[in-house]
């Protein structure tokens, strides 16, 4: 993956294993601001990122002794927090406005969330307003679509270590990228925005 | 994604179906530069290509977005490292049995039968020097060095041995 050294990670890891404080330390500082970031943007509440995040750093640091090293930590760490994110979403399921009722190719729901509040005001007062916008636009996707563009162009993650992350052929991921990117060219169309 | 081929003639729509891919530099060379060259010529593409232009940028420019400062606490504080500690105990790699001290008698090692087997080899090899005791007495120089020798190499073999392993885990 492009961000993150996974034989670093893995000479970390090892010293996790034996009961370091520090390297636990370590490890934590290396993803805190990824997966937290991920969290944010998948749910736009900064209280459920914090304890979604969280949960996920407690998971993976009490299953360190089932993280099979011949695959990235931080494809293993990413898929625990995006599927943690997607259960989160579909347990607190908001009110959705479906596009047709129906499922799409992949056999993944179609529909579209509703706009939540937002970031808090003083945060809009820091970000560029095109900026806002599109992050409204890539909050208000299906958390399928949602995650995999954030996997994408937020971490930085090529399409092999999406399918990686996502357990999914590399020719879905690109099918789902591309249709994510399409929806969202759809609604800033259609909510007449101009980033 | 090379939706084209050379023999086709390259449209809009051809444009529109590979211009993800062209952003995201995953055409192959010549179809890349048939779409450059559409697009250099067409203006509804060429504004089509600068919209998802500035729509990648920015998705990739989206802000970094920073967890709350007290977010560590919470998580580093569940951590069981006494387990971890335990664990890593009962993980080590066990030294091999032969290099374990007490694989080694009671009596080769104790301090009183290594210097008397140094003090019989170096006794006989002194009488060998002076050809007062057959030759055949050189059998009771390598008896005497046997329990220092074995006791020694045990040694080293111990310590390259842990050497080994503390590389690995490093590595």
């Amino acid at each position: 993956m492009a961000m993150f050294d996974k034989h670093e990670d893995l000479k970390v890891i090892k010293r996790c294993k034996r009961g370091e404080e520090a390297a636990f330390a370590e490890l934590l500082g290396r993803y805190r601001g990824a997966i937290y970031g991920l969290c944010f943007r998948m749910t736009r509440k900064s209280e459920d990122a914090r304890d979604l995040a969280q949960e996920v750093f407690i998971k993976v640091f009490s299953l360190l002794d089932r993280y099979d090293e011949t695959y990235a930590f931080s494809s293993w760490i990413f898929r625990i927090a995006t599927n943690h994110c997607i259960d989160h979403l579909r347990r607190n399921r908001m009110r959705f406005l479906s596009l047709d009722g129906h499922t799409d190719k992949d056999g993944d729901e179609i529909e579209f969330q509703l706009p939540d509040k937002g970031p808090e005001p003083d945060t809009i007062l820091e970000r560029s307003e095109a900026m806002m916008r599109l992050e409204e636009v890539v909050a208000d996707l299906p958390p399928h679509y949602r995650s995999i563009i954030l996997l994408r162009h937020d971490q930085d993650l090529s399409y092999e270590d999406i399918a990686t992350v996502l357990d999914l052929p590399l020719g879905t991921v690109k099918a789902r990228i591309h249709r994510a990117r399409n929806m969202i060219t759809k609604i800033l169309a259609e909510r007449e925005y101009h980033i | 994604m090379d939706k084209m081929n050379d023999a086709k003639p390259w449209t809009c729509e051809t444009t529109r179906a590979n211009m993800q891919d062209y952003l995201d530099e995953t055409l192959l060379g010549p179809v890349a530069t048939r779409l450059f060259l559409h697009v250099r010529d067409c203006d509804a593409c060429c504004k089509e290509l600068d919209e998802q232009k500035a729509m990648f940028g920015m998705l990739n420019a989206m802000p970094a977005i920073e967890p709350p400062a007290d977010f560590d606490e919470k998580i580093l504080a569940s951590v069981p490292y006494a387990a971890y500690r335990e664990m890593a105990e009962l993980r080590a790699p066990r030294m091999p049995v032969i290099l374990e001290e007490e694989s080694l008698p009671d009596f080769v090692r104790s301090g009183a039968t290594r210097a008397a087997g140094l003090v019989l080899a170096a006794a006989t090899a002194a009488a060998l020097a002076m050809s007062r005791v057959p030759d055949i007495a050189v059998a009771a120089v390598g008896l005497g060095l046997l329990p220092e020798a074995l006791v020694r190499v045990q040694q080293l073999s111990r310590r390259i041995y842990v050497g080994a392993v503390q590389r690995n885990d490093h590595a």
